[in-house]
């Protein structure tokens, strides 16, 4: 591919606009009212943003186009469509809060409200800096965002934060508002359920917080009822017990697939399970139905460690996970899962991007596996920077967050950026293309956390630089998707 | 009958009770007053309006109420009082009609309370409601059904009961935990039994759960339960009166049925368990919490018989934790102003009844509703789960 020393695209940033955010009094704009022309071309009111331009990024394959910085770094985005107005909208959630952005102009995200992490506090709290909302989940029908509350919020720990949800109501974008905070004893991420009607909320590791079990050595999923958002139910019976072998451990994401399979990633591996509908149950070796709180297993497990073996937490921790569940190589339909494979570690041995067969894996034995007789996936590929062009060789390097269209993978890699991954032959991942921001004058640094999908572009969360808009270059091998899916494809 | 206009005034001084648990948990520590071992003091007083029916056939359980709020307020002021003042119950008298609600609500107005709790019986409470609205009272509703008083509306008031909906997700909740796989709704046919009956339907079928539903006002509880049986459903749930309930879980057990079987809070009757007979053990019911259900609640029901020589109702329980809640809202609010109380109301902190978190959602319905799962074992109801995590 062609490497690109700089970006394409500045034109768009012809402004070079640094401009400073307005005072926190400004925090909400004033809303669209019933024209959502009254204002500019983005349909009412927009509020000042920061947009950085990065000067210093190598990149391939891949042009930029915006940045916008909105009310901090960010860990996650999600994407709501407004009938009314006729357009998207961009949500994002990080250490400031809550930022909104109207997607009119798809190119150029515009700043059309927030809700600043001060805005979050609850009584108790020590600082202003909301954590961490990876995996941001949103309810497009009902225009609700969910804000997870991670224990280590607001100055908190594993043992003594808060955990749970802020349920924001964004029916009217440019001004969000928190319906309720619902305290879940799990909050490292969360995902919708059902069409929304239930949201799984999983992690961290163990918090040693009272109403958690003593034998688990991370959170698994908590499921909460939110079919009414004012009278938010958490089930006492948790989920995806005995992932690792047996030993309750740490769910860090779940990610529902085209067929509405809820897939539960974390310590000890990836399960599926069916979420509603009558299905066999390999486990109890019965047909029964599956809900969100009684889910029926699927199948699922582990792979081998790779890269070599590094640490007994972060070899078998597989922080996200897409099931595709399409045919693709010579492998069958549904069979493959791409997984991240989070190593927080030198860059050369960093986690990497796995595609595991589900094969074998059908019966419960992913339910099934213990210390002395493991169960495990078969691996087909695993995949790093390390070594591939544009790659950085310090720094933090982990796989991360990824979004799939056809068989390309975009996937964010902390400081080694955005990657883009052809998986048309899944034994053999290749890269085509990446975008990464090295710190230089007035430029922020990039730390990729997720990269999205999105109506012909790509926009990534970024830790430190805000929101990326990028555009991919290359050809776009398989079949384009109809729909991303941004942690939940459900309906 | 029943004495209207009834005013009962009670200043209450520092008995030497006793405090801890919830009290302990809950109370304030920069209000001056009770340093030195001795009884705190207290400069001036401020005043809360009781409302309960003190005559007719619910004049017990009115007084279960004034004497649970007698004792939340002794013992805020054992612990100092509220913003140093000591506080200070009256009572009115408001029957069961709206007429004599809204009479008693002018009547704690005159008195210039700055805030009540009580109600009970739903028209004098909802009439009582509608009367404080202009004046913005802050009103904690406990006992009286929550739905109207929601209805109503009046940006003041807060029930301290759960709602009918709340009750059916407190059936389908329960239903999850037993992963009930084929749900039988049954009622009698009456209008509350079918409202009830209709919401569990519907939420049940919006988890895609097999559910069938009968009405029926004049059951052949032999032929129903039989139905039920052959339809392999595995979990009941009653939501009529108490002593067909009784009877039906005795015919299902006697056509065979092994399943769950659940009654609404309609069957929290004795009734129910006669009609049932052995049939009701493990029997599960929908109920509102009482001090009888809770363990919380034991060091507070064994004060409250120190106090007054029996055991507490539920109606004291309710009383207590809404009069505890509006302290709370005044120690909050850092005066007595009604719109800043009112403001604190829904954001109480550090503040748990003897169910949990006290919240409130924007309708004033709670947040976490005080619904509980009863089940009969040994031929009384106890405590299966609180359905509560918050």
């Amino acid at each position: 591919m062609k490497a690109k020393p700089l970006v394409a695209g500045a034109v768009a940033l012809a402004a070079a606009l640094a401009v400073q955010l307005g005072a926190a009094g400004a925090a909400f704009a004033a809303g669209p009212g019933s024209s959502p022309s009254d204002n500019s071309a983005h349909g009412g009111t927009v509020l000042d943003d920061v947009h950085n331009e990065p000067t210093t990024a190598v990149a391939g394959n891949v042009t930029f186009i915006d940045n916008v910085r909105g009310v901090s770094g960010y860990s996650a985005l999600n994407f709501i469509n407004y009938d009314k107005y006729g357009y998207d909208f961009m949500f994002a959630n990080g250490t400031g809060g809550l930022a909104v952005w109207s997607l009119k102009d798809p190119k150029h995200p515009a700043l059309v409200s927030k809700i600043t992490a001060a805005e979050l506090r609850l009584p108790g709290d020590t600082q202003d800096r909301f954590w961490e909302g990876e995996n941001m989940t949103v309810d497009p029908k009902r225009k609700l965002v969910f804000l997870t509350r991670d224990p280590r919020g607001f100055g908190g720990t594993v043992s003594t934060g808060q955990s749970g949800v802020y349920i924001v109501d964004v029916k009217n974008p440019w001004k969000p508002e928190v319906v309720t905070f619902h305290p879940i004893p799990a909050g490292h991420t969360a995902t919708c359920i059902n069409d929304c009607k239930y949201l799984w909320s999983v992690g961290p590791a163990n918090t040693g917080t009272p109403g958690q079990d003593p034998s688990w050595k991370g959170v698994p999923v908590r499921v909460t009822d939110i079919h009414d958002i004012k009278h938010p139910y958490t089930f006492d019976q948790a989920v995806d017990l005995g992932r690792h072998d047996g030993v309750t451990d740490y769910v860090h994401s779940v990610d529902v697939d085209k067929n509405g399979i809820a897939w539960a990633s974390g310590e000890g591996g990836v399960r599926g399970y069916w979420t509603e509908g009558r299905h066999y149950d390999p486990v109890q070796k019965r047909n029964r139905v599956a809900t969100a709180y009684d889910p029926v297993p699927y199948a699922g497990g582990t792979v081998v460690a790779t890269n070599p073996a590094g640490t007994e937490f972060f070899d078998f921790f597989d922080h996200n996970a897409y099931h595709n569940t399409e045919k693709v190589g010579d492998f069958d339909k549904g069979e493959l899962l791409y997984i991240t494979n989070e190593n927080i570690t030198t860059c050369s041995r960093a986690g990497e991007f796995k595609i595991a067969s589900l094969k074998g894996s059908y019966d419960g034995e992913g339910w099934r596996s213990t210390p002395e007789n493991p169960f495990r996936l078969d691996l087909i590929s695993h995949w790093s920077p390390w070594g591939k062009e544009g790659s950085a060789t310090t720094g933090s390097c982990s796989a991360h967050w990824f979004t799939v269209n056809g068989n390309i993978v975009a996937q964010g890699w902390y400081g080694q950026g955005t990657r883009f991954i052809d998986v048309s032959d899944p034994k053999n991942p290749t890269q085509v293309g990446y975008f990464r921001v090295p710190a230089g004058e007035g430029v922020t640094g990039g730390s990729a956390s997720a990269v999205y999908w999105h109506n012909g572009l790509v926009y990534v969360a970024d830790y430190n630089r805000g929101v990326d808009v990028l555009r991919f270059d290359g050809k776009l091998a398989g079949a384009p998707d109809d729909k991303i899916c941004w942690n939940s494809c459900d309906k | 009958m029943r004495r209207r206009g009834a005013v009962r005034s009670v200043a209450l001084g520092a008995a030497a009770l006793l405090v801890s648990g919830l009290l302990g948990a809950c109370s304030g520590s920069d209000e001056g007053g009770g340093e030195g071992g001795g009884a705190p003091k207290l400069r001036g007083e401020i005043t809360f309006g009781v409302l309960a029916p003190l005559s007719g056939d619910l004049a017990e359980r009115g007084q279960d109420l004034v004497d649970g709020a007698q004792l939340a307020a002794a013992e805020l002021n054992d612990q100092g009082g509220v913003l140093g003042r000591q506080v200070k119950v009256v009572v009115e008298d408001g029957g069961c009609t709206a007429a004599t609600g809204e009479q008693a609500a002018t009547g704690l107005a005159a008195k210039k309370v700055v805030g009540m709790v009580g109600g009970l019986c739903e028209d004098a409470a909802v009439a009582a409601a509608k009367t404080v609205a202009a004046a913005g009272t802050p009103f904690l509703v406990s006992s009286a059904p929550a739905d109207r008083l929601i209805e109503a509306g009046v940006p003041s008031v807060f029930p301290m009961e759960a709602t009918v909906y709340q009750e059916a997700l407190a059936a389908v909740h329960w239903m999850g935990y037993r992963s009930a796989q084929q749900v039988a709704v049954l009622d009698d046919g009456s209008p509350a039994a079918q409202r009830l009956s209709g919401l569990v339907v519907d939420r049940i079928k919006a988890d895609g759960l097999p559910v069938s539903r009968r009405s029926t006002a004049g059951p052949d509880l032999a032929k129903l339960a039989g139905a039920v049986t052959a339809a392999k459903a595995d979990f009941v749930y009653w939501t009529g009166a108490a002593q067909p309930g009784g009877r039906l879980v005795s015919a299902l057990r006697q056509a065979g049925y092994t399943g769950n079987f659940m009654a609404s809070s309609e069957s929290d009757s004795p009734e129910f368990l006669q009609a049932a007979g052995g049939a009701a053990e493990d029997a599960f019911l929908t109920t509102a919490a009482g001090p009888k259900l809770l363990p919380t609640a034991a060091d507070w029901a064994a004060r409250f018989k120190d106090r007054y020589r029996r055991d507490p109702g539920r109606d004291a329980m309710q009383a207590y934790d809404a009069l505890r809640a509006l302290a709370q809202a005044v120690r909050q609010a850092g005066d007595t102003a009604p719109s800043r109380v009112v403001d604190n109301i829904p954001r109480l902190e550090d503040f748990t009844t003897f169910t949990g978190v006290l919240r409130f959602a924007a309708d004033h319905s709670m947040t976490y509703d005080n619904y509980v799962i009863a089940q009969v074992q040994g031929g009384t109801f106890t405590l299966a789960s609180k359905l509560r995590t918050d």
